[in-house]
Parts: structure tokens; C-alpha cells; sequence
């Protein structure tokens, strides 16, 4: 059972989008920040698996890997809860002389990429509020 | 959501890459600069330098500009015995600094500068979006 409104499946899993593009964007600021730096290695985030968020997000923990809270005092392993995105080195070029690996027109694309998919996952958060705004019978 | 963060990086990128095109400003403004002592050394070109450094209270590699170094290339020599500067042999040392070389290298911390303004409007714009959803 979800216990508040920003548990539900939907809002979850878009709320860990959301995290993952923000946590994306810092990624690509330190790369674009580091393009004159010598010996610096272009980084990205790991794709967020879409099988494991529809699995953590709509299955009970009583089901899924997740463990059965009992106690106010135990500690919840839902998925949901606890985002943390590695980041791995991906080099968009071949390293130049100086050991630099950062293409800009890689990272601007990359940029924009996480722009335009940020601005789709909160419009459908609004649009799920939205929706239930309107089961509840607000305006 | 810290979209502080990427804002902060952008902005470490962005006052690397002015420091370095304050370097820039130095090595082309002193590009005929000459040495006050007859066959003195003139003004030797400075190289702008740049480091990546982690910030863990931020939790990112942050970018800062390093000390700039000299570059130990040879001096121009010009033969020019009129002028007070000039060696026993009539030549003045004219500094190791090419314009062409300065201008490229300005073109590239200009580029640099505008890839992080863009990251930050992105980020901005991103932000923004977040606090939208509370006008809904």
C-alpha cells in the first residue's frame, strides 16, 4: 500500500526520472566545466533499467526484493526509496594530446537530450496530478 | 533534485575559462613589449593553465584555474640598432608571442565559456520546470 501520494507507482517512477536526469545533468556540467582540463575523462550515468523501476514501483514489497516493514523502527529497502546513480567513464572521443576525452558537441547533444526528456517526465507528473485532481473533485 | 550543483560546476567552468582569457589579454596587450635594459629579456608569454579538482561538500569535480607558467620558447629577434634597447650586436628582443596562436587560443576558452553558459541555461530551464509543478 502506498503510504503517501508521492509513492504511488506513476509519480514514483517518474520521480526517479526526474532524480536520474537531474543527477545526469550534474555529470554532464562537470564534463563540459572540465573540457580544458589535461587528463580528464568524459563520464555519463549508467541507463536507468526500466524493467527494475516498473518492478520496484508496482509490485508489493512483500513480493518483490524489497523487505516487510512490521515496526514503525525497521528500516524499509523499497527501491523507490533510496536512489543512487553510478556514473561510469565513457570517453565520447578518442583522448587528444593532453588526455582530454570531452567532445562538446557529444555533451551539448547530451544536454539537450536531458532538457527535452525532463521537460516530458513533468509534464506527465502534472498531468498525473492533474488526474487526480479531478478523481478527488478538485477543480 | 540538485540542480544547484550542475549550476555551480558550470559556473567553476566558466571563471577557468575567463581567467584564462584574462592571460590571453596579457600575452597579446605585451606582444611588443621590450626589455627597459639594453639586451634585457622582453615580456615573456604566459601559458594559462586549468585543473580539475574534487569538491566533496559539493560532490563534483569543480574546474580551477591553475597558475599560469611561462613558455620557454625562443624571443623574436629584431635588427634594429636605432633603438635604445637594442644588444651590442644591434638586435632587440621582441617577446615569444604570436597573435595567431593567442587568437586560437582565445577562440577556444570563448567556446568553452559558451558550452557552459549553455549547460547552465539548461539547468536553469530544467529548475524552472521543477518549480512549475507547484503552480498546477
Amino acid at each position: 500500500m502506498a503510504t503517501n501520494i508521492s509513492d504511488m507507482p506513476l509519480l514514483a517512477m517518474l520521480k526517479q526520472r526526474m532524480s536520474w536526469l537531474s543527477a545526469r545533468q550534474n555529470v554532464l556540467a562537470q564534463n563540459v566545466a572540465n573540457v580544458d582540463t589535461p587528463g580528464y575523462t568524459a563520464r555519463d550515468l549508467k541507463p536507468i533499467d526500466f524493467q527494475d523501476v516498473l518492478h520496484g514501483a508496482t509490485t508489493d514489497p512483500k513480493f518483490s526484493g524489497g523487505l516487510m516493514t512490521t515496526d514503525a523502527r525497521h528500516i524499509s529497502l523499497m527501491p523507490s526509496q533510496s536512489p543512487s546513480f553510478g556514473d561510469v567513464a565513457s570517453p565520447d572521443v578518442e583522448a587528444n594530446p593532453s588526455g582530454n576525452s570531452v567532445s562538446l558537441e557529444q555533451e551539448m547533444i547530451r544536454v539537450s537530450d536531458t532538457q527535452a526528456e525532463y521537460q516530458a517526465a513533468s509534464n506527465l507528473y502534472a498531468k498525473a496530478v492533474s488526474m487526480m485532481k479531478t478523481a478527488i473533485g478538485g477543480a | 533534485m540538485d540542480f544547484t550543483t550542475s549550476l555551480v560546476v558550470a559556473a567553476s567552468g566558466m571563471r577557468a575559462q575567463s581567467d584564462r582569457m584574462r592571460v590571453i589579454a596579457e600575452n597579446i596587450a605585451n606582444a611588443n613589449s621590450t626589455a627597459t635594459t639594453p639586451g634585457g629579456d622582453p615580456y615573456r608569454r604566459k601559458i594559462a593553465t586549468v585543473k580539475s579538482e574534487f569538491d566533496r561538500e559539493l560532490g563534483a569535480t569543480l574546474v580551477t584555474p591553475g597558475k599560469p607558467v611561462a613558455d620557454n620558447s625562443d624571443f623574436r629577434m629584431q635588427y634594429d640598432p636605432g633603438n635604445p634597447n637594442a644588444d651590442t650586436k644591434g638586435y632587440v628582443k621582441l617577446p615569444n608571442v604570436n597573435s595567431l596562436v593567442e587568437i586560437m587560443d582565445m577562440r577556444e576558452a570563448q567556446r568553452s565559456y559558451e558550452a557552459d553558459l549553455t549547460v547552465m541555461d539548461a539547468s536553469k530551464s530544467m529548475l524552472t520546470r521543477t518549480v512549475d509543478l507547484l503552480k498546477r
